[in-house]
């Protein structure tokens, strides 16, 4: 399945990741999180993760905890969802399919 | 054998939405090559998303019509029209069983044009193609004609376009956005840009609101608690129960009356969403799919993205602005002459998104953004949203949307926030023969101004981004003094 990428698999086996929990985050947590869901998924499917994307508002970020990555459409954020310190990628160059624009910070914020 | 296929198509297009749709979303997404599978499964999806939303809008009316009723015969508030908002709103117009295909033709007709070079933009914001096909609704199950609801559709559709062209440039010196290239097509906000610059060269004008500078973040924690839709829905349905059915000292059954209708709507406000997103989410593959075989078959030209308004509404002044038109847009719809729509669906999480543009042309400043929206936008939304109900209902029965009996009409709050669209409607309804020579007129007066005024500030947005990025460097401290 893997079989492209001879490097990263390996590391995967070795130990397994911990479980990342992701918030996809747009003005109205209806229409635009949920039309880039499907890429996000693959983005974090290609790096390797375990992962669980929570969907929703900004105004939903303080409701949850243990957030890894918080993925946006909406920017700048409002300073209190920046004020919590998570990092943030904003997905915007999605809504072009472009994956490339945001796989390598996604993939460096994530660790 | 033909007369099988007749048949069945005349079974397909006599079905309700949760049929229909799928099935125009399969169609289309073979047509513009997106992976079966996720055509399938975002098919299934939508047809259960349309189910949940005929769901809720029957629990929500069973609760509401009773005491709109009360309502009525009490107080002689006649609100005979109810704001189902625009999740609901945006599903009546997917049931319209064409809307998938004209929207589909929509984003193949842009690319068209920007590869000839004749707008700069490519909206991609499938979704919100809805209030253009809206309005072709309208329209279309009034009139019947079939090339007025074309030529309706398509001066809405490329006015609109047009506009994001025209305030490409303020967007990045505002927002200071993450990538090049990124405008807004968001009919219902963009459109109120020219009428924003023009207000602000009003307020520039009046002593005492010249002035005026408010802080977002001082606003934003006293009132930030109106923004959940659960609470806000509680105190709407609360508040309608008290009007409805309190008497001085009320007896039991009238606190659980109220109590329960509360619980209703707050219901109703939490779970619409889940539905909405169904709905969207079954889209994606299709909007996918017409996305990829439109960038593929764009020659190498440099186009803006149209994108919804909804990615700017993290600046604290529009959630500040979001949070205080709450309230307000309440309080109008009960003293507004001539309105006639209940508000709810539409009231609390609306204004956030179509007050932008009646913000950011004004730099910010939310007394004039509130000014702006509390003294026009949201009075016109509710008069049109009201005046609309008539075609709505015209949409609905077209469409076999199902409505539980005795629910009364439906509108909402968001088809209100385009003028220009309503205005192409009157002014087709009146060549149609069915509009009187008032709603010519006032088709033909919004029209007007809307010209005049986009002409008359036909070069603010670069001037303003000129303002905007030298601002920066010098006094941007002095203009934030409350």
């Amino acid at each position: 399945m893997f079989g492209k990428k001879k490097a990263k698999p390996k590391q995967v086996k070795r130990e397994i990741k911990p479980k990342k929990r992701i918030m996809l985050v747009c003005g109205s947590g209806m229409v635009s999180s949920t039309l880039v869901y499907p890429m996000v998924e693959e983005i974090l499917k290609e790096g390797g993760y375990r992962f669980e994307i929570i969907k929703g508002s900004f105004n939903d970020v303080k409701n949850n905890s243990n957030i890894a990555l918080i993925l946006t459409t909406v920017s700048p954020l409002p300073k209190e969802v920046v004020e919590t310190g998570i990092p943030i990628t904003v997905v915007t160059a999605l809504f072009r399919g472009d994956k490339d624009a945001v796989k390598g910070d996604i993939f460096s914020k994530l660790g | 054998m033909l007369q099988s296929v007749l048949n069945v198509f005349s079974w397909l297009l006599s079905q309700g939405a949760p049929i229909i749709v799928p099935v125009s979303v399969i169609i289309l997404g073979l047509v513009f090559q997106a992976p079966k599978e996720k055509v399938f499964a975002g098919a299934l999806r939508m047809g259960v998303g349309f189910t949940a939303l005929f769901a809720l809008v029957g629990v929500i009316f069973s609760a509401l019509g009773p005491a709109a009723n009360q309502m009525a015969t009490r107080f002689g508030l006649v609100f005979t029209v109810t704001d189902l908002g625009w999740p609901t709103q945006s599903g009546i117009v997917f049931a319209i069983p064409w809307a998938m295909a004209a929207i589909a033709l929509f984003i193949v007709l842009n690319a068209i044009l920007v590869a000839l070079g004749v707008v700069k933009t490519l909206n991609v914001d499938f979704n919100n193609h809805w209030i253009f096909v809206f309005y072709m609704g309208a329209t279309y199950y009034m009139t019947g004609s079939w090339l007025l609801t074309i030529i309706v559709g398509l001066i809405f559709w490329f006015v609109s376009l047009k506009m994001a062209d025209w305030i490409y440039p303020m967007i990045d010196a505002y927002y200071d956005m993450p990538m090049e290239g990124i405008t807004i097509t968001h009919a219902y906000s963009i459109l109120w840009a020219p009428i924003g610059f023009l207000l602000d060269k009003f307020w520039d004008m009046i002593p005492g609101i010249r002035d005026v500078q408010w802080d977002p973040e001082s606003i934003k924690e006293k009132w930030g608690f109106f923004g959940e839709p659960v609470f806000i829905g509680w105190i709407i349905g609360l508040f309608v129960g008290i009007v409805a059915y309190f008497e001085w000292i009320p007896t039991g059954a009238q606190v659980s009356a109220a109590l329960g209708l509360a619980f209703t709507v707050s219901f109703f406000m939490l779970l619409l969403p889940r539905a909405a997103e169904l709905i969207v989410a079954g889209m994606a593959p299709l909007s996918d799919a017409v996305r990829v075989f439109v960038t593929k078959k764009m020659p190498g030209r440099d186009f803006h993205l149209g994108l919804d308004a909804a990615i700017l509404v993290g600046a604290p002044e529009h959630v500040a602005i979001g949070v205080l038109t709450t309230p307000i847009a309440f309080l109008i719809a009960f003293l507004l002459p001539g309105n006639n729509m209940l508000p709810m669906g539409d009231v609390a999480g609306l204004f956030i998104f179509i007050c932008v543009f009646i913000t950011n042309t004004n730099r910010g400043n939310i007394f004039r953004g509130l000014l702006n929206s509390a003294l026009i936008l949201i009075p016109v939304s509710f008069w049109i949203g009201s005046t609309m109900s008539v075609a709505n209902m015209a949409i609905v029965e077209g469409t076999g949307f199902v409505l539980p009996e005795g629910a009364g009409m439906i509108s909402s709050l968001c088809v209100g926030t385009t003028p220009v669209g309503f205005a192409l409607y009157q002014v087709s309804s009146f060549i149609a023969g069915i509009g009187s020579s008032k709603d010519l007129l006032i088709g033909v007066a919004i029209l007007g101004v809307f010209a005049a005024v986009w002409y008359l500030m036909r070069n603010r947005p670069v001037e303003y981004a000129r303002e905007l990025r030298g601002e920066e460097q010098t006094g941007m401290e002095d203009s934030e003094v409350s």
